[in-house]
């Protein structure tokens, strides 16, 4: 965690902080097909609801 | 036989033109009138103003895929509707003006049975004192990637600056929001994340300070209120994650700002708490403010009734509340379903052309009355459902006789998908996906958040990269009418 984010009484104090191991699942191959599956799934999903 | 014209051949037009014509057959005239001979995946123009696209694989000619399926293509701008003909015949027709095929510059009456209005927004550059040329176009100081060309522009300028820090010069660069009643956030998040991602990929992040300028009055708001998804067992609002994103890329923030003044190297901006302010750039992108394209409309004794069809900024006028009304009383009912002209049944606006009710996000002013507040969001994703629920309306219309439409397109019950990406490569790349239902919230239905939260997310990563690249592949073949296209949703 760098100390950018922890600026007391800064407009970045308010912000949550990315910690090391969410960013490792950002580019984590295995994980990222799963979560590709899921995000497709739910525009699918969206795509549905909003038909009339 | 029916003719059915459509007005503006971008999202919205394209896919009503597409859809009407494959549900009416060869019995049925579908005319498309639009200006530009290209047509855009608009979403492709950010990796064109950072050099990661060619431009040309952005558009593609839209002519040989209208002759392929019998649309009469029309390379010209609609300039006036005659909703009640004029005095020698009661045949309502449009004025168009050709810009291509051979006859630029010379005048057509188009008659129509239905007419629909997807002709989108005019930039309106101008409004911003040095923001445009003029000419409706940007002016010398700033750039823009609102259309391809105007992205390959940004590009080369974008080129000029990095080739400065190469060489080890600091350098300020400014995107975001060029009046204080813009939209497009999602595209400005994009193309801002897109730029600090390329610096980083070339190595020279240290030499730029990148700036944010915004009207939102909060980081996340994206012209929708903001929205709020799940993190652990709470609902955060889309503020916290949108903060984060910017704190972690080091790119700085101004909101609540109204752009006043474009110069060279410097902007002036109005804040909320009514300050002026001053920011120098060296390189800077700004979206301008919309408005619709100023068709004009005419009765039959040729007496101008414009404001009888469109709103005071050219939007058209269909099946909304318009009353004017605060921001409390503000319901997801006032959003239009039909979008049909309430005096006109024969004529309909898709996509952006169709005049909203008002905005979503909370409207805001400066003390001495500038207004600062995010124009309502015009995303790709609905603007292309209303052109297909006006399309099957039509057909109802015409083959069934229904006297009333039978598909309705309403913003408080439509989605909008945003995948906002950095970088093109496949694996060092990287993306936000958003998906939120509906885009009006509507909390009579949703009490909580005025969403669905199951459906109404954000998160970044690679799989949101490679569904930015699959949707570019799906819709240029959707867009281009290739085998099965009418299966792509
Ligand atoms: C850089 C950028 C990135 C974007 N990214 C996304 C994204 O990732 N996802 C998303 O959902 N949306 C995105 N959008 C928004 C999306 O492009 C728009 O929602 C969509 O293009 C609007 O569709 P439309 O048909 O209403 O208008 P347009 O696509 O603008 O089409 C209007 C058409 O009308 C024509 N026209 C203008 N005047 C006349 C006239 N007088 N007569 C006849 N025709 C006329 C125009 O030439 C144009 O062809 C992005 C927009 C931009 C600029």
């Amino acid at each position: 965690m760098g100390d950018k984010y922890m600026d007391p009484y800064t407009p970045k104090t308010g912000a949550i902080v990315s910690l090391s191991f969410g960013k490792f699942l950002r580019a984590c191959i295995l994980w990222q097909v799963v979560r590709f599956v899921v995000i497709n799934l739910r525009m699918i999903v969206l795509i549905l609801k909003s038909k009339h | 036989m029916a003719r059915v014209v459509i007005l503006g051949g971008g999202v919205a037009g394209h896919t009503a033109a597409t859809f009407a014509k494959e549900w009416l057959g060869e019995e049925h005239e579908v005319v498309v009138v639009t200006p530009d001979g290209n047509w855009n995946w608009t979403p492709s123009n950010i990796w064109v103003g950072t050099g990661e696209m060619r431009k040309e694989d952005a558009v593609f000619p839209i002519a040989p895929v209208y002759e392929k399926v019998g649309i009469d293509y029309r390379e010209a701008k609609a300039v006036s509707i005659h909703p009640e003909g004029k005095s020698d015949s009661d045949k309502a027709f449009v004025t168009i003006e050709y810009t291509g095929q051979g006859k630029a510059g010379q005048s057509e009456e188009l008659s129509y049975d239905y007419l629909v209005n997807a002709t989108g927004a005019k930039l309106d550059f101008d409004a911003t004192p040095g923001l445009g040329n003029g000419n409706a176009e940007p002016g010398p100081h700033t750039v823009s990637v609102c259309t391809a060309e105007q992205a390959l522009h940004a590009s080369e300028e974008l080129e000029k600056v990095m080739e400065k820090m190469r060489k080890g010069q600091k350098q300020t660069i400014l995107i975001g929001m060029g009046h204080g009643m813009c939209t497009y956030q999602g595209a400005v998040f994009e193309y801002i994340f897109s730029i600090e991602h390329k610096l980083r990929e070339e190595g020279i992040r240290e030499y730029a300070e990148i700036i944010y300028i915004s009207n939102e009055s909060f980081l996340g708001d994206f012209g929708m209120g903001g929205m709020h998804i799940k993190m652990g067992g709470y609902a955060g609002s889309s503020k916290l994650f949108t903060e984060s994103l910017y704190n972690e890329r080091d790119i700085k923030w101004i909101l609540g700002a109204h752009v006043t003044k474009v110069e060279e190297g410097r902007v002036t901006y109005k804040t909320l708490d009514g300050d002026t302010h001053e920011q120098e750039f060296d390189f800077a992108m700004l979206i301008p403010l919309f408005a619709g394209v100023g068709i004009k409309a005419y009765d039959k004794e040729g007496n101008d009734m414009t404001d009888k069809l469109f709103t005071p900024n050219g939007f058209m006028k269909v099946d909304a509340d318009y009353t004017p009304k605060p921001y409390e009383e503000w319901k997801a009912s006032d959003w239009p379903s039909t979008l049909q002209n309430p005096d006109y049944k024969n004529i309909f606006a898709a996509g952006i052309a169709f005049a909203p009710p008002h905005s979503i996000s909370k409207p805001v002013q400066a003390p001495d009355g500038t207004p600062i507040t995010p124009a309502a969001p015009r995303t790709g994703m609905p603007n292309a459902m209303m052109g297909k629920a006006v399309a099957a309306s039509i057909r109802d219309m015409i083959l069934e006789g229904a006297s009333e439409p039978t598909h309705t397109a309403n913003m408080s019950e439509m989605g909008a998908t945003f995948v906002t990406s950095a970088g093109k490569d496949f694996f060092t790349g990287t993306a936000v996906a958003m998906t939120i239902y509906p885009i009006v919230p509507d909390y009579e239905k949703y009490p909580d958040t005025g969403r669905d939260i199951n459906i109404t997310t954000a998160e970044i990563g690679l799989a949101a990269h490679w569904t930015k690249h699959i949707q570019y592949h799906i819709f240029m073949y959707k867009a281009k009418l290739l085998p099965g296209w009418t299966l792509i949703p």
